[in-house]
Parts: C-alpha cells; sequence; structure tokens
C-alpha cells in the first residue's frame, strides 16, 4: 500500500513534468511515423515494382535497425547536433524498416492470377497498384505501422539524451536521484501510449479493411 | 466489324531458352467458338496471352481485322478483348457489382449505364442481381464466381473473348452446367471466343472449331466433326482416345427412335412431329433455334411418343455418363 502512496505523491508533485514529458514523446512518436509512413509507402512500392532495388533497399534498412539505438542516437550528434530534429531522424530511421518491409512483402506477395486478371483486363500499371495490389498489401501495411510505431514510442525514451525531451526525460531524472517511482512514473506511460496507438490503429485498419477481405480470416 | 484474329506464323522463345510456341499460324473465325487443346505445357496459355499482348512474340505477327495489335497501344487492346483465368481472378476487396464494372468503369462509361449493365450481365449468367451484386466473391461458390467471371469479360460488350481453361478448378457438375450456360451465351450474343482448355470431352462439347497442339505446333485444325472423323496423324487420334471416337460418333449420328426409354405418353404443350429416324442432333438444334418445346415421334402414322427438350438433355448427359 504504501508503494501505490509514495507513486501517487510523486506523481503529483511532479505533474507538470510527467506532463509536458508525455507531450513531448507523443508529438516525436507521432511526427516520426508519419513522416517513416510517408517515406516507406512510395520506396517500399517502389522496390516491390524494380525488383532489382529491393535487397539493397531492404538489407540498408536492416543494418540501421541492427545499430542499439543509444549508439545511433550518439551517432547523429556530431553530424546534426542536439535537438528534437536528431531525435526525429534517429526514430524515423527506425520506424522505415518495419514499414519498408512490408510495404514490399504485401505487394510482392498480392497473387500473381490477381496481376494477370489486372492487367489482362487493360488496367495500366499505376491503376493496377492503387487499385488492386495497395488494397490487397494494405492489412499486412497496416501490421508493418503497428509494429513501426510500437517500437518507435519505446526507443523515443532515448531522446532525452540528445535534449529531445519525452518521457525518458522523467525516467533519466529518476535513475539519477535514484527514485524508483519517478521511474516508473516515465515509464508507465510510455507502455500506456504504446498500447493505446496500437490500438488505435488496429481499430483505424479494421474500419479501412474491405469487408470482402476480412472474410478470409 | 469483323472481329478476326490472324496468327501469322509465331515464334515465342522465353529467356531461359524454352521454345513454347514454334511457327503457328492459325485463323480464329468471327463468331466462332475455337478451342485451343493440347496436353499440358505445348504452348496453349503463351498462345493465348499473345492475342491480348500479355507475352511478346519473338517473330511473327497477329492481325484482329487485319491490323497488327502490335501497332496498337497495349492497354487500349486488352480492354477491347474479355478475359477469363482459370483461377478466376475476382478481386476480393471489391463487391461482385464493383468487379463486373471494373472495365466499363476504365472506359469511362456513365454510372447509371454501368450499373445497369451489371444487373444484365448477371441474369446473362443466371445469378440473381438483387441477391449478389452487392456480395464480395469469397461468399460465393468456385461455379458462382466463375459465373461472374464470365460477366467481368462481358460487360464492356467485347468482340472477343479469350479464355483460359475457365472451367477446369470446377466440380464436375458446376463445368456442365457452365459449359452448357456459355453455348447459351454463344448463340445469343455471337462472339468470337478463343477458349483453351485440356479436356476433350469440353472442346468436343462446346467448339465449332478445335485447334488441336503438341510441343509448341499445330497438329490439326478443324470442326469437332472433322477431328474426330479424320485425325490428321497418329498424335491426334490417340489423344482424342478411340472409346471417346466411338462414343461421339454414336451421339452424333444416333436417332431420335434410340431414346425410346426416354419418351413421355403425354405432353401439355405443342409438339413437332418428326420421323424416329431424326437425328437426336438436328431435334436439339430444333429446339434450341427455334423454340420448338417438344417433339411427337412418329412412325408411319403410329405416334410412339414424345420428347422435351429437357429430357433429351437429360438423356443425353446421363447415357454419357455411363459410357465414360
Ligand atoms: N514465363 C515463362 N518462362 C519460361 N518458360 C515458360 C514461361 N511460361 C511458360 N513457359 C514454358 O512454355 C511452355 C508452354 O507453357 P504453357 O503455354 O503454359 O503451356 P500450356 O498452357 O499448354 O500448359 C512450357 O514448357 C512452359 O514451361
Ligand atoms: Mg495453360
Amino acid at each position: 500500500m504504501e508503494f501505490f502512496s509514495n507513486f501517487y505523491d510523486i506523481v503529483v508533485s511532479r505533474w507538470d513534468l510527467i506532463e509536458s514529458a508525455f507531450i513531448e514523446h507523443m508529438y516525436l512518436s507521432f511526427v516520426s511515423i508519419a513522416i517513416a509512413i510517408l517515406i516507406s509507402l512510395p520506396l517500399g512500392m517502389w522496390i516491390a515494382k524494380t525488383k532489382r532495388f529491393a535487397e539493397p533497399v531492404i538489407g540498408v534498412t536492416a543494418v540501421l535497425q541492427t545499430i542499439p539505438s543509444l549508439a545511433f542516437f550518439g551517432f547523429l550528434v556530431p553530424i546534426v547536433g542536439i535537438g528534437t530534429n536528431t531525435a526525429l531522424i534517429a526514430l524515423i530511421i527506425y520506424a522505415l524498416l518495419p514499414i519498408v518491409r512490408n510495404v514490399y512483402t504485401g505487394i510482392i506477395r498480392v497473387d500473381s492470377s490477381m496481376i494477370e486478371a489486372a492487367t489482362g483486363m487493360g488496367l495500366t500499371k499505376w491503376q493496377r497498384l492503387r487499385q488492386i495490389e495497395f488494397p490487397l498489401a494494405f492489412p499486412f501495411i497496416m501490421a508493418g505501422v503497428r509494429t513501426a510505431t510500437v517500437l518507435t514510442i519505446g526507443v523515443a525514451t532515448l531522446a532525452t539524451f540528445v535534449g529531445a525531451g519525452g518521457l525518458g526525460d522523467v525516467i533519466y531524472r529518476g535513475l539519477q536521484s535514484n527514485n524508483q517511482y519517478l521511474v516508473l512514473a516515465g515509464a508507465v506511460p510510455v507502455a500506456l501510449l504504446a498500447i493505446g496507438f496500437d490500438f488505435a490503429l488496429k481499430w483505424l485498419e479494421n474500419r479501412a479493411t474491405p469487408k470482402g477481405m476480412q472474410l478470409k480470416d | 466489324m469483323i472481329r478476326i484474329i490472324e496468327v501469322k506464323d509465331l515464334w515465342k522463345r522465353f529467356q531461359d531458352g524454352t521454345e513454347a510456341i514454334k511457327g503457328v499460324s492459325v485463323k480464329f473465325e468471327t463468331n466462332k467458338l475455337t478451342c485451343i487443346i493440347g496436353p499440358s505445357g505445348c504452348g496453349k496459355t503463351t498462345l493465348l496471352k499473345h492475342l491480348n499482348q500479355l507475352e511478346a512474340p519473338t517473330s511473327g505477327d497477329i492481325l484482329i481485322d487485319n491490323e497488327s495489335i502490335f501497332s496498337q497501344d497495349e492497354v487500349a487492346l486488352r480492354r477491347k478483348i474479355g478475359y477469363v483465368i482459370q483461377k478466376i481472378g475476382l478481386f476480393p476487396h471489391m463487391t461482385i457489382a464493383d468487379n463486373i464494372s471494373i472495365v466499363p468503369k476504365l472506359l469511362k462509361w456513365e454510372k447509371r449505364t454501368y450499373q445497369k449493365r451489371v444487373d444484365e450481365m448477371l441474369e446473362l449468367v443466371s445469378l440473381e442481381p438483387d441477391i449478389y451484386a452487392n456480395r464480395y466473391p469469397l461468399e460465393l461458390s468456385g461455379g458462382q464466381q466463375q459465373r461472374v467471371g464470365v460477366a467481368r469479360a462481358l460487360a464492356a460488350d467485347p468482340n472477343i473473348i479469350l479464355m483460359d481453361e475457365p472451367f477446369s478448378a470446377l466440380d464436375p457438375i458446376s463445368r456442365e452446367q457452365l459449359q452448357e450456360h456459355l453455348q447459351e451465351i454463344q448463340k445469343r450474343l455471337k462472339k468470337t471466343i478463343v477458349f483453351v482448355t485440356h479436356d476433350m470431352d469440353e472442346a468436343l462439347k462446346i467448339a465449332d472449331k478445335i485447334v488441336l497442339m503438341k510441343d509448341g505446333e499445330v497438329e490439326q485444325i478443324g470442326t469437332p466433326d472433322e477431328i474426330v472423323n479424320h485425325p490428321a496423324n497418329d498424335f491426334v487420334r490417340s489423344f482424342i482416345g478411340t472409346e471417346r471416337m466411338q462414343r461421339f460418333q454414336k451421339t452424333s449420328k444416333r436417332d431420335v427412335g434410340s431414346l425410346r426409354q426416354w419418351y413421355v405418353s403425354e405432353i401439355d404443350v405443342p409438339a413437332q412431329p418428326v420421323e424416329a429416324d431424326y437425328s437426336v442432333a438436328e431435334a436439339v438444334e430444333l429446339m434450341v433455334q427455334q423454340d420448338v418445346l417438344a417433339i411427337e415421334i412418329k412412325e408411319g402414322e403410329q405416334i410412339l411418343g414424345y420428347l422435351t427438350k429437357d429430357r433429351i438433355l437429360e438423356a443425353l448427359v446421363l447415357e454419357r455418363g455411363d459410357a465414360s
């Protein structure tokens, strides 16, 4: 019981800090995911169409992903300095891989009979992509977006090390002052945020997936 | 418009070196249903895919109404040619109505026009528009899906329809139904149809002309009768099979007198009198083309019995089933 009341006291006394860190965290995650989607969609479709570049592009994004996130932030500081932009760049690059890969696989796994029927009926490449391949790949693409989102919200706790704020601030201060309640007051909202985003995206996905495809499973 | 398709000395070598088509020349005649038949891998699909430019030839030419298709815009060409594939290829994320109206929409038909067209097409393939128009493909059986596939190919009223083993993945009953349906549709609409199959029974049943292929070459071109009665060589003969040859000759030559066990003694529709040695093929022709509802079979002055269209068809289907 004492645990909860201590935790509660910390949350109340540090509310201003937690609140602004929460908003910063949401902002960082949201903006980087949005930009990552804007980059990955055309990139994924492009490598799915011109198969030649698929391996190198997926390879490069995969290698970037294997760099430990903390090292990656540190890496960027000498190049872009510190601040929000540095954090955004790192987060965007992190979010790219799952989305690009899922756009790519989503599109290349569309049944060849769909492609043949569409082409044979006289759809242009672009019409085929928009009317057939993209809608059929949509559930896959959304799965990639959800993975990227949860990942980004977690990694965004490191933004504090480049002075970009976020809930990492709260956790870091808790660690420095050896205050487990403050650490928790930073970590719990991160988890809630990740669950909330995932839930919202799942809802969006269900609404946007055509009824005919939901019958499949 | 003549809508005749002429393939001239067509050769196709794939990038891996496979020689799929080796000097094929063939005419697909206007308003006829031509079956391309042959063993698996003989180049039927490859030949068909050249007709709507899904494949490009190594050499040779294809003319539609005397104009080379390779000098035309491939997308525009394909919109003028209906295409039905074996794997059906309905788009699962679109309703039946949306699937059928794809090409009309590409051709910028007005909404009212293509909506009306969807209903007409569904009726043509015997699917109730009120029930099916707003369903999704996966809610339909395989046979129903392929009916929609046929409706979709006909939607923009193309003069030429290409079909690649459209019924081979269906169960035997659906297949039989769709074959009969296609024949009826063809009688009404008169299209130039190129129909790929590996099933000789299917070809003999529906084709006006048969193009028999082997290893990328044409072995024989002829009507079902010519192919069965005058096979060009041993390959054709063995491909048809002696058993089928006898069976086919039997049905095409038999007379209505031989269907005695199918006679009914009374009917409530007007009947046309025919002699007992009148051929079954002619009787069917009479009923289908001239809307004769039943025939009265006579021997001299004596009335032997009556046959309705349904009875005859039933007889043919069942007796053929026994024979095979
Ligand atoms: N894209 C391709 N690349 C290489 N070979 C092919 C290709 N498509 C078909 N073939 C080959 O060409 C031959 C004819 O194939 P196909 O036209 O599909 O035969 P069918 O439809 O009569 O079964 C086969 O040997 C097949 O393996
Ligand atoms: Mg084939």
